[in-house]
């Protein structure tokens, strides 16, 4: 794809500024003008409300509130104008306004509270905006303000604690790694459970890329500076007319843009220090039987350092009342705690908006981004791991920590980095045929190219042989999307929203890698050093997605609103012969408190609602065919079988029924929001291994499952405080979901991972549950010798629960993923200038299973249960009690037995707490460029978590430091694991780990507390 | 209803040339809709592209191809159940096969059965394919290769496991897995003959000759007991065999960046397997000079588990060395051990000195039937020294390997790998087992 990509970018590239240029804006005809100011304040309080947003609808005029709550709206044409003033918390006002040319009109808002806010815009399929009481299903949305001082930095921290019933793994993790967000549990077995994202309507290939043991990817490198508000559209009911691939939901990011006025200057700047703290790591035991003693060590003590993180954001916004623009650009640089573990970003993006005549609008956006990571090696040989299974009592020269497999300082040599460029550009063209009738066409182009080196110089790691990988990818994704709405009052209570579009969806894969090794010298370190080619691929796909849709809503006034719609999907993956997959919705919202009967003290208003609808996830491009690959035979030309094949492949349906009661009370200073959701998925794609014996070895996808899972989510919002100089607010969140794997088709049970004992699916039992042979409760383990014969470690056996037949029984452990979701923090604002805010989120009903507890004591090294006992028995002069007690500590975790790693991953973060001060802009108006605000914020992320994971091995006779408690593991629950299973090519397949992967501790470090300091200035 | 949407209609103003540009508008998602869902897959081919004649050398390759990806790799492992190889690490898998464990093996065990039985099924496959594909399949070099392939991997899987299938039919004992790979040699050996390939003819008659001698002990240990008759025919196709080519030698290719020889890769380059010491500087029986030539050692680079000196190999000395199938010193050996069998001693010492004789190695002189039989063993052991027979030998002569513990020697030698997991759980015909 490399030429046509390129091909490609350029073709969109130029399509798009031909467009722009052709309709380009018409000059606008000399306006007569006037300003509108004025000031916003809380009705409850009285208090001038900083930071509230006030435009002229329809004319892209618009600007923040002062310190005073003031504006200024300047170049207003004369005429008739809206006024609206949105902000967060409190309900939107409208005020209509007659401008007078040359005359300055001035206006007062006094905004009431509202906890939810039943009229705020957002944006569903159609692509078209729309008010969230015209909604049956549910759609969660984060404003930029939530985000101020916060010091995030990239979209998934964003989420975090933000987005009821949201799991997967999200944030404080290694230093690049992406996250994992997934959205009302687990809608496939073995596809993508990754929600689908849109930036500014345009679709976005969010490719993973793996670096050594970090997975990047293309939202986790957006500059969160660029957002103005993100939706999270959860479900099938609320997915459905994104089609084919949105069964997992959809994020939709929203970016800044530009107003008409004068260049508004904005530069920000984030310093995080990031701290691994040395508790969270492992200390570890040996025994050392010539000097008869317990050795101990703590590796990571010379090793983990503090960490820095840099990030600097500048953006430039205003233009005509024809022309807006809006340019921002970030450096971000990061050296994380763990050695080898850096990243830095660069990014530049600019939007442009045209208003070319009364009916026609459009708009170019470009971004490009370059991303660089560096990561350690994963797994067991990576420098964690190395710290892990090192054995104090293996300590030489060369290992200092008796490390397995090399020393750090020679780990260091390792190295594996990633390049990513990225560019994308959008264009949009909005055209107004009458007022209630308009078209809207998108086209956008994603392309980003990863070039990634992994070098292990000759000798110089372990003494191993030298290694050099080299992989250069490309992926490209295409939308073009064109819709017609039709808004018109069919009588005068009842209104019609008609909705047509049409969308296709091209993506691109190119994956090129070659490896060579055995080089002459450690100083030869590119390919041509490598005295032998190892591997060499290249592989390319192409999935088209194209569809149809259409959504007729009928509005009964401002009560009571009745919406169906259809979307027609067809996709590569099946070929031109397949057909249209049908994907139907329908919904109902009643504003119950709009009707007159309506009267119930304390409530201010109350909406019921309720939504059907279905959604799909089509598998690979090639499943559904029978498929050979060349493969490398030196000799000459070959093949291999690569895919059976199945013809009758189809895409997953998965159908949700949603029901929500949504209420704001006491004048509305609680919002309160209950859902009820049942989703079921059909035709889940299982794997089926043919016999090998057939030629063909990769498993074949077929249709043969049933996923079904419910839950409820709650989320309340409450002022307690509004007063002059004082407002509190409090939030709180909690979900539930229950997934089970309903029916399998006949297929017999399986596992993801044929590795232990994680990833079961099996009939009547969560996805990825683990089953897994228990010790015998009533035998835990066996002594084969008599007590006082007892020496060696293999004289004490497992002993496993076994069934009729004598074989383990094998009993479900526990779920991988969690059953129930907590989040809740505060924001306290004191005075005018200083805010305090805090959140927490949690998690819990899963398991997490410890791998280095099983590995570090199966391998016999770094294990105090271990070395522990073989003092005990080495010890000549032990008792038999002492025996007796030794055997019994060994015995019952016995590292044999899988079900002993096991622990509960129940567990509530402190995610953030931060303490913002605004400045006033005297250093503005002292250089002369105008006045503005400064904020300078102090805060903490990660601060603390409370888990019992992690914890065990407990023992009073431990010495100093650790007596008592140790550690087993060293992961935060929530986090999961970057090591193994690898996220695989793609990161998020269930059959290479990704979400049933996140509950694997191996080999993985701790996540890092971070100190912020932040400053943000605007003029 | 009508009347007021069809005021609304008018109200919205929507002329002909709005419904027109709207129209093209909402095609505009469908550009190039003749094909607006098909992808290209240049990095794949389908099914029906395999008839394409261009493919003819990929299709005659393949068959040795998909072998050599597991072949090698079985070897090692056969190597490191008998007393060739031995395991130095404490992974798990390493320590049960080096102590024999044949029940509890895992994936390594099932990955073998899996890779050899695909590359079966591919070898068979080609042959039908190329058939139908070439003009001339009774003298057709790739059809005669993949016939041995075909036959060589069946082969080597009853070595190693008891029982085998075709194409997810019904499981097949290994004296008839023997059979239908003679099947395949004689037929290998019949279009090589008319395609000039004495090379290939004379290594299909030497891998005929090597499984009627592996019937022979089938039917002596799990069958109806000894069969000369079997010896009989091991000797008369390794005579032909030597007849047709005196120094045949039918290899398995390997390469980088393909399958690589996983002998040199694994006894060298992984620092898990080492071969055993009881091979180092071995005397030769014969004149007790030390270090038989044939047992080819590398740098002494550690030290073993029992502190004993550990070298590398030198027999296979990089990844692109090929693997030797069928050679007529296997041939000259069958036919030694058939005269034996036969109780003619002298013949069976001629054939042992021609195979020495090749090593410059003495002549072996004896009159005594057990010494020739234990010479016939110890040159074969040493002959094939990391080769991939030893384990096989283990089983016919039921020599329990040193190394291993007594939990193992008391359930003995015949005991072969169970068929792979997956075999078992995806073909129909293992219903219920």
């Amino acid at each position: 794809m490399s030429h046509t990509g390129s091909i490609r970018v350029l073709a969109t590239t130029l399509s798009v500024a031909a467009f722009t240029l052709i309709s380009g804006p018409t000059p606008s005809s000399a306006q007569q003008t006037a300003s509108v100011t004025g000031s916003v304040a809380s009705a409850a309080s009285g208090q001038a409300l900083s930071g509230a947003q006030v435009t002229v609808v329809g004319t892209g005029l618009g600007q923040i509130t002062n310190l005073e709550g003031r504006f200024l709206l300047l170049n207003v044409p004369a005429g008739s104008h809206e006024v609206q003033v949105t902000f967060l918390g409190y309900r939107t006002e409208t005020q209509q306004v007659d401008v007078v040319a040359g005359e300055t009109v001035e206006i007062q808002f006094s905004l009431a509270i509202s906890q939810i806010e039943l009229d705020e815009i957002v944006v569903t399929g159609t692509g078209a905006p729309t008010q969230r009481r015209r909604l049956g299903q549910t759609i969660a949305s984060i404003d930029t303000e939530q985000l101020e001082g916060t010091g995030v930095t990239n979209i998934t921290q964003a989420l975090q604690g933000r987005v009821t019933g949201l799991t997967g793994a999200v944030g404080n993790r290694a230093t690049g790694q992406a996250d994992l967000p997934v959205l009302r549990g687990l809608s496939s077995l073995t596809q993508r459970n990754e929600p689908l994202i849109y930036v500014d309507g345009i679709r976005m290939n969010n490719a993973k890329f793996m670096t050594a043991g970090v997975t990047s990817d293309q939202l986790s490198n957006m500059n969160a500076a660029d957002i103005e508000r993100i939706e999270v559209i959860k479900g099938a009911a609320a997915a459905t007319l994104f089609g084919t691939e949105a069964s997992s939901g959809v994020i939709q990011i929203f970016t800044k843009r530009g107003r008409t006025g004068a260049p508004s200057y904005t530069f920000s700047m984030d310093q995080q220090v990031i701290h691994m703290p040395q508790s969270k790591f492992l200390r570890n035991y040996g025994w050392d039987s010539d000097a008869g003693q317990l050795v101990q060590d703590k590796p990571a003590e010379a090793w983990v350092d503090l960490g820095l993180m840099q990030n600097y954001n500048m953006s430039v916004s205003g233009g005509s009342q024809n022309t807006q623009f809006f340019i921002s650009g970030r450096y971000q640089e990061e050296n994380g705690a763990i050695p080898q573990n850096e990243m830095t970003n660069a990014s530049l993006r600019a939007a442009f908006d045209f208003q070319h005549t009364d009916q026609l609008s459009t708009s170019i956006d470009v971004d490009v981004r370059r991303n660089w990571v560096m990561a350690p090696q994963p797994a067991w040989s990576s420098i964690v791991s190395q710290w892990i299974w090192a054995n104090p009592n293996r300590i030489s020269e060369a290992r200092p920590h008796g490390e397995p497999f090399a020393a750090t300082k020679d780990l260091l040599h390792d190295t594996d980095q990633s390049w990513t460029n990225t560019y994308v550009i959008s264009g949009k063209a909005d055209y107004q045929f009458t007022e209630g009738l308009s078209a809207q066409i998108r086209i956008g182009h994603h392309f980003a190219s990863r070039n990634r080196e992994h070098m292990r110089p000759e000798g110089l790691v372990g003494g191993r042989n030298g290694l050099r990988e080299v992989w250069a990818d490309e992926i490209e994704s295409q939308t073009l999307e064109a819709t017609l709405a039709w808004d018109v009052d069919i009588t005068d209570g009842i209104h019609s929203n008609f909705v047509v579009g049409g969308q296709r969806f091209a993506e691109g894969l190119v994956r090129e890698r070659t490896s060579v090794a055995d080089f002459p010298a450690s100083a030869l370190r590119t390919l041509r050093g490598g005295s032998r080619v190892t591997f060499v691929d290249e592989f390319t796909e192409d999935i088209i997605n194209a569809g149809v849709f259409v959504q007729e809503q009928i509005g009964f006034g401002t009560r009571l609103f009745i919406t169906g719609g259809l979307r027609m999907d067809g996709n590569s993956a099946f070929g031109s012969d397949f057909g249209l997959e049908a994907y139907p919705k329908a919904g109902v919202s009643w504003v119950v408190s709009e009707h007159e009967f309506f009267d119930v003290p304390s409530v201010d208003w109350l909406r019921l609602r309720g939504a059907f609808g279905t959604s799909g996830q089509q598998p690979g491009a090639f499943d559904a065919q029978q498929v050979w690959r060349s493969i490398s035979f030196a000799p000459g030309a070959a093949l291999a079988p690569l895919n059976q094949g199945n013809p009758e492949l189809k895409p997953e349906r998965s159908t949700e029924i949603e029901f929500g009661l949504e209420t704001g009370l006491f004048d509305g200073r609680l919002g309160l929001d209950v859902v009820y959701f049942d989703q079921e998925t059909k035709d889940a794609l299982l794997p089926r291994s043919p016999a090998p014996s057939t030629g063909f070895q990769s498993s074949q996808l077929s249709n043969l499952g049933r996923i079904n899972s419910n839950g409820w989510e709650v989320a309340a919002n409450l002022r307690a405080i509004e007063r002059r100089g004082l407002r509190w607010d409090l939030n709180a969140a909690f979900s539930t979901i229950d997934q089970v794997v309903s029916e399998m088709g006949g297929t017999p049970d399986f596992r993801l991972q044929t590795r232990y004992r994680w990833g079961h699916i099996a009939e009547g039992y969560a996805p990825g549950a683990v089953i897994a042979p228990v010790r015998d409760p009533a035998r835990p383990y066996i002594v084969t010798v008599p007590i006082d014969e007892l020496t060696k470690l293999d004289q004490i056996q497992p002993n496993t629960l076994k069934n009729a037949a004598g074989a383990d029984s094998l009993v479900w452990m526990g779920n991988p993923q969690p059953k129930w979701t907590v989040n809740f923090g505060t924001r306290l604002q004191l005075g005018d200038r200083l805010t305090l805010h805090t959140l927490f989120s949690g998690a819990g009903g899963d398991y997490i299973m410890s791998n280095e507890t099983g590995v570090i004591r199966t391998a016999g090294t770094a294990s105090w249960t271990r070395a522990y006992t073989l003092s005990v028995l080495n010890n000549p002069s032990a008792s038999a009690a002492e025996k007796t007690a030794a055997a019994d500590l060994y015995g019952r975790r016995h590292p044999s037995i899988v079900s002993n790693w096991m622990q509960k991953a129940d567990y509530l973060r402190w995610n953030e707490l931060g303490l913002t001060y605004e400045l006033s802009n005297n250093w503005a108006s002292w250089v002369g460029i105008g006045a503005g605000s400064t904020q300078v914020s102090l805060g903490l992320r990660n601060l603390h978590i409370w888990t019992g994971y992690g914890q065990c091995e407990d023992s009073p006779t431990r010495p100093a430091p650790d007596a008592g408690v140790i550690r087993c593991g060293q992961m935060d629950p929530g986090t999961a694991s970057t090591g193994w299973p690898g996220q695989g090519a793609d990161g998020i397949t269930g059959l290479r780990g990704g979400v049933f992967g996140s509950n694997i501790d191996y080999g993985d470090a701790p996540s890092a507390r971070r100190y912020i300091l932040s400053i943000r200035t605007t003029w | 209803m009508r009347t007021h949407l069809k005021r609304a209609a008018i109200r919205s103003g929507m002329g002909a040339r709005e419904w027109l540009v709207t129209l093209v508008l909402l095609m505009l998602p469908l550009i190039g809709c003749d094909n607006f869902l098909d992808v290209e897959n240049p990095a794949n081919l389908l099914e029906e592209d395999l008839h394409d004649t261009q493919l003819e050398t990929a299709l005659s390759n393949s068959g040795e191809a998909n072998l050599s990806i597991g072949y090698s790799r079985a070897v090692v492992l056969g190597e490191m159940l008998g007393d060739h190889v031995f395991n130095i690490s404490n992974q798990d898998f390493g320590v049960r096969i080096n102590n024999g464990d044949r029940r509890n093996a895992n994936s390594a065990a099932d990955g073998m059965y899996n890779n050899l039985s695909s590359a079966l099924s591919v070898a068979d496959d080609m042959v039908s394919r190329l058939q139908n594909l070439v003009s001339n399949p009774g003298s057709h070099l790739g059809i005669a290769r993949n016939y041995f392939w075909g036959g060589a991997a069946r082969v080597v899987l009853i070595s190693y496991f008891e029982e085998l299938t075709y194409d997810g039919g019904p499981p097949v004992p290994p004296s008839q897995a023997l059979r239908d790979a003679i099947e395949r040699f004689e037929m290998a050996a019949q279009v090589a003959a008319a395609a000039g390939d004495r090379n290939l003819e004379g290594g299909s008659y030497g891998a005929i000759a090597r499984a009627y001698r592996g019937l022979y002990y089938e039917e002596l240990h799990y069958g109806a007991g000894a069969d000369p008759g079997l010896f009989q025919q091991a000797e008369t196709y390794g005579m032909r065999a030597l007849n047709t080519h005196a120094d045949f030698n039918v290899e398995l290719r390997h390469g980088s960046p393909g399958p690589v020889n996983q002998l040199y890769n694994t006894l060298n380059i992984d620092i898990r397997h080492r071969p055993t010491p009881q091979y180092y500087q071995r005397p030769d029986p014969v004149s007790g000079v030390p270090d038989d030539v044939r047992i080819k050692l590398g740098p002494q680079i550690d030290v073993g588990l029992r502190n004993e000196p550990v070298h590398l190999q030198s027999k296979w000395t990089g990844f692109s060395d090929p693997v030797s199938v069928s050679r007529a010193a296997e041939a000259e050996l069958v036919i030694a051990e058939a005269r034996l069998i036969a109780g003619d001693l002298a013949g069976a010492v001629l054939w042992i000195n021609r195979v020495r004789s090749k090593a410059s190695l003495p002549d072996f002189q004896s009159t005594v039937a057990a010494d020739v039989r234990t010479q016939l063993i110890y040159e074969r052991d040493t002959e094939f020294w990391l080769e991939g027979r030893r384990w096989e030998d283990h089983r016919y002569y039921e020599i329990v390997p040193p190394k291993w513990p007594g939990s193992q020697v008391a359930i003995g030698v015949h005991q072969r790998f169970r068929v792979s997991v997956t075999e078992m759980a995806n073909n129909p015909n293992y219903a219920g087992r």
